[in-house]
């Protein structure tokens, strides 16, 4: 296959079968069906994270607990979903009108922040919820096993928190990379 | 203002369908970035301006977003690892082979190279190609060549 033969296989690929009324519906947000599913999968974490608290609560007799064990565990589980609110906001509102190495460095810079805040609030939000349990509790050995492996819980999940947006950091580096000429 | 961005879109929607094709192997996914580069294109209508040419602009936010919007990479369904056979005649059947052939070909290329290939082929120049991808003219030809000769290997 010959340069221009590939040249007129390009041009002419490519459909139109997309009505007028069909592409207007892909300008609204509500109909977009990657948001659509982002949106739902955070509806979802957020009242995971409230029946969470919830729970805390009311089995693990949280009115005994002191307030600010109450305020900070609360506090935690906001910024929590205020972070993952963030990172629905960053992925959709990129800035394509700009050249696709400049796309790149400048998404590669928003996603770094977003990946140390995440990785953060997920610290705080386990942390909050090692502090309201153990506060008060007189510690054993068999107690102080059961801390240890929650310690060990809240790195993994503070870790795969900071690691979700590695994977497009990563690819986007690439992209850098390919385009100039460094691999 | 959104009659007359639908009409654009409209005229040259088979830009956007062979992007999402280019950068995604189901047909789910296709359909998911069709969608993203429709919205993304009319969230960036505000700032077009008329003097520019309406494919390039629309060739530069489609290729951001197929780049920006990240997806899991999942087992190809669509494409085969396989080149079909290059037919010469003229029918619709033998121009669909060749144009599975050459997304074939363009998915063993890595994301950057298939936006400067992309761009080629439809004949822009290579300041235009600059102009969008965001490295030099002479950069963009040195790609070209290496890209080229990967192409040739890919297809004989």
């Amino acid at each position: 296959m010959g340069i221009d033969e590939l040249k007129n296989t390009w041009k002419s690929a490519g459909e139109s079968h997309r009505t007028s009324s069909e592409l207007k519906l892909m300008t609204e947000l509500k109909h977009n069906g990657r948001l659509k599913r982002i949106r739902r999968r955070l509806l979802i974490e957020s009242m995971l994270v409230l029946a969470f608290l919830t729970l805390f609560y009311t089995g693990l007799d949280g009115a005994d607990k002191p307030l600010w064990t109450i305020v900070t565990l609360i506090l935690s589980g906001v910024v929590y979903i205020i972070n993952r609110l963030s990172g629905y906001h960053t992925t959709q509102n990129i800035k394509p009108d700009t050249t696709v190495y400049q796309m790149s460095q400048d998404l590669i810079k928003q996603l770094e922040r977003l990946s140390v805040s995440s990785g953060m609030s997920a610290l705080f939000f386990g942390a909050a919820i090692i502090l309201f349990m153990t506060i008060e509790i007189e510690f054993n050995t068999q107690k102080y096993t059961m801390l240890a492996g929650l310690i060990v819980s809240l790195f993994a999940f503070s870790f795969l928190s900071y690691n979700i947006w590695r994977k497009q950091i990563s690819r986007l580096q690439q992209i850098i990379h390919q385009l100039s000429g460094d691999s | 203002m959104k009659e007359e961005f639908l009409a654009l879109v409209d005229e040259h929607q088979n830009i956007i369908h062979k992007v999402s094709r280019m950068y995604r192997n189901t047909i789910e996914d296709q359909e998911d970035l069709f969608q993203d580069i429709v919205l993304q294109l009319w969230k960036a209508y505000p700032n077009f301006r008329a003097e520019s040419k309406i494919s390039a602009w629309l060739y530069r936010i489609a290729l951001n977003t197929a780049m920006a919007v990240f997806r899991q990479n999942k087992p190809s369904l669509e494409f085969n690892e396989e080149l079909p056979e290059l037919t010469s005649d003229n029918s619709l059947e033998a121009k669909s082979e060749n144009e599975e052939r050459l997304y074939t070909a363009l998915h063993k290329l890595s994301l950057a190279e298939r936006a400067i290939m992309a761009l080629y082929l439809e004949d822009y120049s290579y300041a235009e190609i600059a102009d969008i991808v965001g490295i030099s003219e002479n950069y963009v030809g040195v790609r070209i060549n290496r890209v080229k000769s990967r192409l040739k290997k890919i297809l004989t």
